[in-house]
């Protein structure tokens, strides 16, 4: 067992490593930028036309000279910003001063993710069968027909999906909310429930359209496709084993291990376009949030929705990495 | 005479595209794409003859619905009285400028980038592709809302294409990168050397033209995320919001107008049909020619 | 009353091939083969690669599949006392009655056919599970193939294995005792050695050859290599262009091949001592999409006559078990 120990701390490493670089190289590109951050901010916050106590200005000023970390020489503010990113502290927000980031986000990650989980799960699930089944059904109509749709969806993002989504469903048809309307959740009632249906339907419909007839059905239909050309599954049938047992012991099994690495992955990668999806459906989760930081000027919660989804992409690699030797036998052994 | 020479390898480089597009006149996708994107452009470039009164404000009466009176009011006109179509063609074409400049500038950095890293290998090899890789774990879209945020004010076309090609230039280069070592790895490479071809020889005549199709995937699927992003920033409003552009127009229609509650539809949906017949017409276009070049996935039917 | 006289298996004028995408034609691969089988010998197919030998031994053990076709011909099975004609069963009925039971198979790529997600014993499971056995719970299973693999040869520790912790050689044996365990009357092997260095293919051969001979049953190994047939085989059909040219105890062929064909494919090979420079023939196999008319050789032979371009010659006893497609030997007139 102590190198499967070995195995998972060189990933651990280079999670670490490759967070560190991932936020100097945001670092680097942020500073880059000619423009004051600062500045920035506080000229678009007094632009919104909202009138500051001049004394609150100056400790903002202050506070956000040194959330940016623009005080002190290069190396104080270099390891200032890894300092505040790594410990998850992004300072007060600007949006609902002096609200820690954190806490807004905090608020709004728990939608975020019910989201994200309900809705890439139930995309990969019904992807994979979806496409399995075309690939076993080679030819007939039904399996084109799917393929014309899913080469269609594919390509798209998730927000123009979406865009056509509110066209049909809120527009011509007006069964969903097309702006969100702010559920809270107090406690637990019938309504609250209905209020978070109504309000997740279109955003998790895009999510889920798009990827399990786009992504997921595509590629559970090319590796069925590859599985049942394989060696192995010919020489299954020649030596009389019954096609369920094929399909569950060889084409599922052997399809297995690259869907969950991707789904694995998806779970990270799915972030970034369901955020603005949720921005367009005014979900009350991260999507929304960045919406109003984008739009008031506030950078530090920007950063700090930025910040979250570099490390949801990196730990969901990370837990892959780990899981993946103990689903494939041939990695294993390495 | 170097200048004649350049232009010479110039003309030699795009010659290597034709064997491309003339295999891939058989496809049926790719025939699709082709058809589904000719009028998008065509409806684009009409842009050329676009009034000069096309961005004054309440030029026309706001909210009309589409009639057939005459171009102006083809596609009716948005809540602040400008034709709906000439805006769209406009859109088009800038989206589709951002676009290019983008594939310009990312999908070459990463052909340069990857073909250095493979053929070089070692070292550099290594370098660059750690700073390649700790690109790619930083999500792009968040990235570009960062970058877009801080450059609110400074936003121009080319600006925006320069943003957009920060976050997409790693993908390409790693693709190519690993091109280049699996020819690398093929017996002419070392043979070449061996027989004294100089390394910019060798890297035009026999790397080169295996590369063109691939860079000509690469280019369209940059088309099409740059399209994506440009989009995707407009509903945050972070795009150059006083351009026509297919995501500005998405934006102040839905966003900033409020259209569709009002019944406003000729406004939101053009574009939002535009983009998704560009996504479409490219992603054919794109693997119709990956099904070419690698035979592999042709008989995946 | 000849014991020997009854054959296990009887190809009768056997027409197939594969269907060429782009309707570009039909590529016949073998063209009207008539061979038997008989119960204990050991019988080798040998021709050069596109001969059509390996699509021979598919087709007898009815494993034709898309794009492969059979298009003519019958083949007859003995299976205890009755005679089963496989070319009219479809698919499900020869997997129930045929396959692996009466009729074995080794395939041509031992190195991929185990499915890297099972054990090894769960191959082994799988195959006694499909053969109706499962009413053994799996621990009888298992104690039951370790010590038939013992008897074979193998391992014990190897039933718990997966195919990629096992070497090449390792996995032919493994694959040789899966096909031998239902104990089956006649084992088609194509081509069990391609691909594992000599030493090595000397240790399977004669692993299969021992089981095979233990167990009674009869072994068609398809095999280019001409040194393999010499050493286990008791009988050879040479195989050109989809036909079959000659047919003999192999001893004699070897002694005096009589197909031109044979002749200078016995020629080729380089013996000890005799350093004369070998000789190839002029000239490629046909194509078999629209093979040449008449004998399929004759572009190539170097005694070709006016009627081996226009009619084919077919196979004719000219010894007693010794047949040959050849016109030059067609001075008598015994038919087969």
């Amino acid at each position: 067992m102590t190198s499967f120990l070995r195995y998972i701390v060189i990933r651990v490493f280079y999670f670490f490593l490759t967070i560190f670089t991932a936020f100097s190289i945001t670092y680097l590109l942020l500073r880059l930028m000619p423009v004051n951050a600062v500045e920035n901010a506080i000229a678009q916050i007094t632009a919104q036309g909202q009138v500051y106590d001049p004394q609150a200005l100056i400790i903002l000023r202050r506070q956000l000279y040194e959330l940016f970390g623009l005080t002190g020489s290069p190396i104080d503010q270099y390891l200032r910003f890894l300092r505040s990113v790594f410990s998850l502290d992004f300072g007060p927000s600007i949006m609902a001063f002096p609200t820690p980031v954190m806490e807004l986000i905090h608020r709004a990650l728990p939608w975020t993710i019910g989201l994200l989980l309900f809705s890439v799960i139930i995309s990969w699930v019904v992807g994979n069968i979806l496409g399995i089944l075309s690939a076993i059904k080679e030819g007939s109509w039904v399996s084109r027909i799917l393929q014309g749709v899913a080469v269609t969806l594919h390509p798209l993002p998730y927000y123009v999906f979406a865009l056509a989504l509110i066209f049909l469903f809120a527009y011509l048809i007006p069964l969903f909310p097309l702006t969100g309307s702010s559920v809270y959740i107090e406690r637990i009632s019938i309504d609250v429930i209905i209020g978070i249906i109504r309000n997740a339907t279109l955003p998790a419909l895009s999510i889920i359209i798009v990827s399990a007839l786009g992504w997921w059905f595509l590629s559970s239909r090319t590796l069925t496709i590859r599985m049942l050309g394989e060696d192995y599954v010919e020489y299954a049938i020649l030596r009389g084993i019954p096609w369920r047992r094929i399909y569950r012991d060889y084409i599922l099994k052997n399809i297995m291990m690259p869907q969950i690495t991707a789904l694995g992955l998806a779970l990270g990668t799915v972030f970034s376009g369901a955020v603005i999806t949720e921005a367009l459906f005014a979900y009350p989760g991260l999507g929304i949030l960045l919406f109003r930081a984008v739009s008031t000027g506030d950078f530090p919660t920007a950063l700090g929705i930025v910040s979250l989804s570099i490390y949801g992409v990196a730990i969901g690699t990370l837990i892959l990495d780990i899981i993946y030797p103990l689903i494939d036998p041939r990695v294993r052994h390495r | 005479m170097r200048g004649v020479r350049i232009y010479r390898g110039a003309i030699r480089w795009s010659l290597l595209l034709k064997p491309v597009f003339s295999m891939t006149k058989e496809s049926v996708k790719f025939k699709a794409g082709i058809v589904m994107l000719v009028p998008v452009l065509i409806l684009g470039l009409l842009s050329i003859f676009s009034p000069i009164y096309y961005k004054s404000w309440y030029f026309f009466p706001k909210d009309l619905p589409p009639s057939l009176s005459s171009v102006d009011l083809f596609l009716g006109t948005t809540s602040n009285g400008r034709s709906v179509f000439w805006a769209t063609s406009n859109a088009i074409l800038n989206s589709l400028v951002i676009a290019i400049l983008t594939t310009l500038i990312a999908s070459h950095l990463g052909l340069f980038i990857g073909i250095i890293a493979g053929y070089r290998g070692g070292l550099i090899d290594r370098t660059l592709m750690f700073i390649t890789d700790s690109f790619v774990v930083i999500p792009s879209l968040p990235l570009l809302i960062i970058l877009s945020m801080l450059l609110k004010e400074y936003l121009t076309l080319p600006l925006l294409s320069i943003l957009i090609s920060i976050t997409s230039w790693p993908w390409p280069a790693r693709q190519v990168r690993a091109i280049v070592v699996s020819l690398r790895e093929r017996e002419y490479i070392p043979i070449a050397m061996l027989s004294g071809l100089s390394h910019s020889k060798i890297v035009f005549k026999e790397i080169m033209p295996h590369l063109m199709g691939w860079h000509l995937i690469n280019a369209t699927n940059t088309v099409l995320y740059a399209i994506g992003s440009e989009v995707g920033l407009s509903i945050l409003g972070l795009s150059i919001l006083s351009e026509d552009t297919l995501g500005t127009m998405i934006y102040w229609s839905i966003l900033g107008y409020g259209a569709l509650f009002r019944g406003i539809w000729w406004w939101a949906s053009p574009p939002i049909i535009i983009t998704i017949i560009i996504f479409t017409a490219l992603y054919l276009i794109s693997t119709s020619i990956a099904e070419k070049i690698e035979p592999k996935l042709r008989w995946i039917r | 009353m000849s014991t020997k006289e009854e054959p296990l298996v009887m190809v009768r004028n056997i027409v197939g091939g594969y269907i060429v995408s782009g309707s570009r034609g039909f590529l016949e691969a073998v063209s009207r083969v008539t061979l038997d089988i008989y119960a204990n010998e050991i019988i080798g197919i040998a021709g050069e690669s596109g001969c059509g030998k390996s699509t021979l031994v598919k087709i007898m053990y009815g494993f034709i599949r898309k794009p492969l076709v059979l298009t003519s011909g019958k083949i007859y099975v003995k299976k205890d006392s009755d005679l089963l004609e496989i070319t009219s069963m479809d698919e499900d009925e020869r997997r129930k009655k045929i396959w692996w039971r009466v009729l074995s198979y080794i395939p041509q790529n031992s190195m991929s056919v185990l499915n890297p997600v099972k054990r090894i014993k769960d191959h082994f499971i799988e195959i006694l599970k499909a053969q109706g056995r499962n009413y053994i719970t799996n621990k009888d299973a298992i104690e039951a193939i370790a010590s038939y693999m013992e008897e074979i040869g193998l391992p014990r520790e190897v039933l718990n294995a997966y195919p990629h912790q096992l070497s090449g050689g390792m996995r032919q044996r493994v694959v040789t005792s899966m096909a031998l365990i239902m104990r089956p009357r006649v084992v088609l092997a194509d081509e069990p050695t391609t691909g594992l260095d000599v030493v090595v293919q000397r240790g399977i051969i004669q692993n299969i050859v021992e089981s095979i001979r233990r167990l009674g049953s009869s072994l068609v190994l398809v095999s280019h290599d001409i040194g393999l047939h010499a050493m286990i085989t008791d009988r050879m059909a040479i195989m050109y262009a989809g036909k079959i040219v000659e047919v003999g105890r192999t001893i004699d062929i070897l002694r005096k091949p009589l197909h031109p064909y044979t002749q200078a494919l016995l020629e080729s090979l380089p013996r000890l001592g005799d350093k004369k420079p070998r000789e190839g023939l002029r000239g490629m196999p046909p194509n078999l999409i629209s093979p040449p008319p008449g004998c399929r050789f004759h572009p190539r032979c170097p005694f070709a006559m006016d009627i081996c371009k226009k009619v084919e010659p077919g196979l004719v006893e000219v010894e007693p078990g010794r047949l040959v497609s050849c016109y030059i030997y067609r001075g008598e007139e015994h038919r087969r």
